[in-house]
């Protein structure tokens, strides 16, 4: 089959000599569609029965590309053919059947569209499948067709599928439930009967596919439901583990479904979430990162503040990656906020994690501010100390926060302030008085420029008798001492290098090729199977990391530790 | 080997050096020496007087040495009061003529001009005219002995090969070779002791003999590691030789001509051990004390191990020479040297400060790695109370003991029992079998116990006391004293030697913990019996727990040792 022009005939004698699937693995993916059209045009001018062809295909023998590839014909297919109801029923449930699971995306597709090309079968359809003797996964589109040309007997059925024993049909009846809009008064008040019934009396999988219906009813509606909101109301009181998780998936999909005093609950709720579940966490995530973490910062702040600071085994930070991302990338006002409220509360299993928040050994500065925080001296050394003690390998915003904690001090007391941060910040990063001046010329804070003078002369006092300092051989390593410690080098190089490659998502998505010699690499690309292969010479570009450990971490370890732990373990001052 | 001596030589400084050894060079070929260099007195020119045998007559001759440093240059000839002619000339117009001793007056003379390096060629002709000028043919001789020269005595004598065999002579040179990198020329000295010292002979001349052996190696590393600008291996060399010629020598000891000559070179080998700490400490300590982190920082590495280590092994030397000087002056009690006596008062302070420098400039000095930094901690801690510093020994032990805990209770750098070096760079490891590893004994903690009870602070002996109950319950908490196989041992640590104390129980009060100790310091009466106790040289017992890494006695902690008034071996 030739990629510029598919003929019937060409189809035809594809499927007739078994070819079929083997040619339609070399076409362009586009091109999949117009296959499929000109499929129907055959099967619907009789001139094959691809109904027939498609019944059964061998999917355990198929390539997954081309397993996919027979599913966008399908699909395609689906949509234009023309054929009895009933042999259509039979056709879909049967594919769908027998498509690997994960495969029947377009089947599904091909089975919506054919109804939405046939809205007046659909009804014919919703009986056929009342009368199959097996589950199906298409009630809920049928459904939703039917509704649109008869309501009423839509809505009467779909009531009635509510009831049904099979699983499938009955979660999609009340979905559809849910997605319906009703203009009458009598319409509405059924279906919300039906589903209040559901989700306040039945256990398990039905109770939450109500829930779930009540939460897209909710949404959809302009006036709110008193009784389904009290539904929702009354199941977020005291919800097990899957009410919970379905109640935080409706604010993290359907917030504009709650009332304020639902969202305040779905909140609190959300504080009780632990690592045991992981997927509801991703919700909180997904719901907090949709909320405006600038003007609603204190009920993010709090909630997932709670959730990090639970007792027993609490989620990280990393769980939270796309509210974080967005602090990240919100104005520096607001992530100076975020940060200095977990200072400030002192939570150590928060406060450890904070500089996730930021780049990995981020060294930009940024223009924090403590304005809205009104905080005394004592409270500014004590932000100084929690800077100092979780800011370790984050010197670009540990000095920005730093700058700003010197311009919140009272100009007369402030050199007590620079004492600290030179005594212990300036003495293990002494090179960081670059940034303080980044800060300083960046930001325009020119108030910030005596306090960074005299910064620089205490370190200039500390640094300059050691700089006149000889080399002292006599207290030289040996040889051997000097050979374990680079071996000691080597290995943990290897470690982190080992760790990198395992936890890059790159190398987990490509496969990867070694070079062990040169700095570019010679590779073919194949842009089809007819075309000659493009040379291509990429080069390598190096890439390197490097963080500053604090001196004192070698000089005197035992005693680094011990005011850490002090810093760590001060409480913020009454 | 001879141009390794020659450089030795010539590097050789005149006053306390060339001098010294020339003697023992001299002694060592069969000269005997009868006047040696003597400070405050007037010797007209003569620096070593000798009695040996003419190099062309054979007949016995009196050898009258005049010794210069280094090159003999013009201004080293003819200017200044130090120049080599006035010296000649004051021989010539006063040392013979007034100050021959009655019994060597009938013998001929030799005038040596003796000078570590050569004959400048600018002054040669000089020199040359002044000995033809002087040379009383059969009476009044002149030689010329230069680094060449006096290389070839020591190579013929001292170090010729029948007593100086081939193995020793490469030992030596690869302990030479290596004293820019001590822990190498620290295994060839210690092979060329051990070879030296193998057999042990009867005869007190050959012991003689071989201490003037030791003495002058450790003399020819010494000025090596000068040229170098690196003593470490002198002090390691200088301790292990003082140690083996002890072990060697101290039986020999007494009024005979050779155990007083024995005694002499005794004496002279740990003058030589105090000379090289003290130049230590000036080159490699003391200037770094004063300067916050700067001794820290001047060692040459970035991982902490290495600054502990270092920071440790070099405290313990400083407190040492203290405890020398401390030493020295216990021995001039009674004598009237009034202006040495403040002299010593001005090191001791100096000392003193320096230690307190080091120690606040320098917290690593407050978190020991290694258990056995317990001896470092003795060996300053008797110094600081020897000088009355009691308020910052209190302050210090204090902190060690809170650090200690602290470090290993997060699992920080905690004090372990490890000594391999490999073992310690990769401390703390995670898991509480390693934990009661690493810490399955301790010397530190009972140490830290005792100077907490004898400073009487009840407050931290109870947090170690509880510390011991709660969290060290395996480990075990022990002192140690010597036996009666010490003797044989201690000095060449040989064999595993010395007993422990085990029952340390914290659990009782602090008066009644000292009792517990005091009760086994007067029951262990092998201590005093050390040849280095009944001496009075009691600071070789402390070298030789410092390098061996052994406990210091508890015996040290009662302080008597300090007042016995012992301490001469000649």
């Amino acid at each position: 089959l030739a990629n510029d022009s598919v003929t019937k005939e060409q189809l035809i004698d594809a499927i007739a000599d078994g070819s079929f699937v083997i040619k339609i693995t070399d076409m362009h993916f586009d091109k999949l569609s117009e296959v499929g059209s000109l499929l129907a045009e055959l099967h619907n001018a009789r001139l094959y029965d691809i109904i027939e062809y498609f019944q059964s295909p061998p999917w355990d023998e198929l390539s997954p590309q081309c397993q996919m590839r027979i599913g966008r014909i399908i699909g395609s297919f689906s949509a234009l053919v023309r054929d009895s109801t009933e042999r259509i029923c039979i056709f879909f449930h049967k594919i769908h059947n027998r498509a690997p699971s994960g495969k029947t995306y377009y089947i599904d597709k091909g089975l919506e569209d054919w109804v939405s090309a046939n809205r007046p079968l659909s009804g014919e359809l919703a009986t056929l499948i009342k009368n199959a003797g097996h589950d199906s996964p298409f009630i809920g589109p049928v459904l939703a067709a039917w509704r649109e040309t008869e309501p009423d007997n839509a809505l009467n059925a779909t009531i009635a599928f509510s009831h049904d024993n099979r699983t499938e049909i009955k979660r999609q009846a009340l979905f559809s439930l849910g997605i319906f809009r009703y203009d009458d008064e009598n319409e509405a008040s059924k279906a919300e009967a039906r589903l209040a019934d559901v989700a306040l009396s039945s256990k398990d999988a039905d109770r939450i596919s109500a829930l779930s219906a009540i939460i897209r009813q909710l949404e959809i509606q302009d006036q709110k439901s008193a009784r389904l909101l009290e539904v929702v109301e009354k199941l977020a009181e005291e919800p097990d583990y899957e009410i919970r998780h379905t109640l935080i998936q409706g604010f993290a999909f359907h917030q504009g479904a709650y009332s304020s005093t639902i969202h305040n609950r779905v909140t609190s709720l959300m504080k009780t979430v632990g690592l045991d579940s992981s997927a509801t966490l991703e919700f909180i995530d997904l719901a907090l990162s949709n909320m405006n973490v600038d003007t609603q910062r204190d009920v993010v702040f709090e909630t997932i503040s709670a959730i990090l600071s639970q007792e027993n085994r609490p989620p990280g930070i990393g769980v939270f990656d796309a509210l974080t991302y967005k602090i990240f990338n919100a104005p520096h006002e607001v992530i100076g906020w975020y940060v200095t409220r977990w200072l400030l509360d002192g939570d150590y299993n928060i406060c450890i994690q904070i500089d996730s928040i930021f780049r990995s050994l981020d060294d930009l500065v940024y223009d924090f501010k403590l304005d809205s925080f009104a905080l005394n001296d004592a409270d500014i050394f004590y932000l100084t100390r929690k800077i100092f003690a979780y800011f370790m390998f984050s010197h670009g915003p540990a000095v920005s926060l730093l700058s700003a904690c010197l311009l919140a001090m009272d100009r007369s007391t402030r050199n007590r302030l620079e004492d600290e941060i030179s005594s212990f910040w300036l003495r293990n990063y002494p090179s960081d008085l670059d940034l303080f001046d980044a800060v300083c010329s960046n930001y325009k804070l020119e108030e910030l420029k005596g306090s960074i003078e005299r910064m620089r002369q205490q370190v200039e006092a500390y640094e300059r008798p050691l700089r006149s300092l000889s080399s002292n051989v006599a207290l030289k390593p040996s040889t051997m001492e000097r050979r374990i410690q680079a071996e000691i080098a080597h290995e943990r190089n290897k470690y982190i290098h080992r760790t990198a490659q395992e936890t890059s998502i790159f190398g987990s998505l490509f496969h990867t090729s070694t070079l062990l010699y040169g700095n570019s690499s010679v590779t073919y690309i194949h842009a089809s199977p007819t075309e000659e292969p493009v040379r291509q010479v990429l080069s390598l570009e190096n890439i390197h990391t490097s963080m500053m450990l604090p001196r004192m971490d070698s000089l005197y370890p035992a005693r680094l530790n011990y005011l850490l732990y002090r810093f760590r373990r001060e409480s913020r001052p009454k | 080997m001879k141009l390794l001596l020659k450089q030795y030589l010539s590097s050789l400084k005149e006053r306390d050096e060339l001098d010294v050894v020339l003697p023992d060079i001299l002694s060592g070929n069969g000269f005997t020496v009868f006047s040696r260099p003597k400070r405050g007195t007037r010797q007209y020119g003569v620096d070593v007087a000798a009695i040996g045998e003419h190099p062309t007559t054979k007949t016995k001759t009196l050898f009258l040495l005049s010794i210069k440093s280094g090159d003999l240059t013009r201004d080293e000839w003819d200017t200044g009061k130090q120049a080599l002619r006035p010296s000649l000339s004051e021989i010539i117009d006063v040392y013979i003529p007034k100050h021959v001793p009655a019994r060597y007056k009938s013998l001929p003379i030799v005038v040596a001009l003796c000078f570590g390096g050569d004959i400048q060629e600018d002054v040669r002709l000089a020199v040359d005219s002044f000995m033809d000028k002087h040379t009383v043919a059969g009476l009044v001789d002149f030689e010329e002995w230069n680094g060449d020269y006096i290389a070839n005595q020591i190579a013929n004598g001292l170090l010729r090969e029948n007593i100086f065999p081939k193995a020793m002579q490469a030992s030596f040179r690869k302990a030479v070779a290596f004293v820019d990198e001590p822990s190498i020329c620290e295994a060839h000295f210690l092979e060329l002791l051990r070879q030296l010292t193998a057999v042990k002979p009867s005869k007190p001349i050959k012991r003689l003999q071989i201490a003037r052996q030791i003495y002058l190696a450790t003399w020819t590393v010494f000025v090596w590691c000068r040229d170098v600008e690196n003593l470490e291996s002198a002090y390691r060399i200088s301790t292990y030789a003082a140690l083996y010629m002890w072990d060697l020598c101290h039986s020999h000891f007494g009024s005979s001509k050779n155990a007083k000559a024995t005694g002499e070179v005794m004496d002279k080998a740990l003058a030589l051990h105090k000379i090289i700490a003290l130049d230590f400490n000036d080159r490699h300590v003391a200037p770094y004390c004063a300067v916050k982190d700067g001794l820290a920082i001047s060692v040459p590495s970035i991982a902490s191990v290495d600054i502990n280590l270092k920071l440790f092994e070099v405290l313990g030397r400083v407190a040492l020479i203290g405890l020398w000087l401390i030493h020295l002056r216990e021995r001039l009690q009674g004598n009237s040297i009034t202006q040495f006596d403040t002299e010593l008062d001005v090191q001791l302070q100096k000392l003193l400060v320096q230690i307190c420098d080091m120690i606040n400039n320098n917290p690593a000095l407050y978190t020991p790695l290694r258990d056995d930094h317990a001896i470092e901690i003795t060996l300053t801690s008797l110094f600081l109370m020897h000088c009355g510093a009691n308020e910052f020994l209190g302050n210090w032990i204090e902190q060690i003991t809170l650090s200690s805990i602290f470090s290993y209770k997060i699992n920080g750098q905690y004090p372990c029992v490890f000594r391999e070096y490999s073992d310690l760079a990769m401390h703390p490891k995670t898991g509480e079998s390693y934990k009661k590893e690493a810490t399955i004994g301790s010397i530190l903690y009972p140490t830290l116990g005792v100077w907490l009870a004898i400073l009487q602070d009840a407050e931290h002996f109870q947090i170690l006391a509880d510390f011991h109950s709660q969290d060290m319950s395996h480990s075990t908490w022990q002192l140690w004293i010597p036996n009666a196989d010490s003797e044989e041992n201690f000095y060449i640590n040989s064999e595993i030697h010395g007993s422990c104390i085990t029952h340390v129980n914290t659990k009782l009060d602090q008066a009644q913990f000292l009792e517990l100790v005091r009760k086994e310091i007067i029951a262990n009466t092998e201590f005093h019996n050390l040849s280095a106790m009944s001496f009075g040289q009691w600071p070789i017992i402390l070298m030789a727990c410092q390098i061996y890494r052994l406990p210091i006695p508890p015996q040290f902690w009662t302080m008597q040792i300090f007042s016995d008034g012992r301490g001469s071996i000649t």
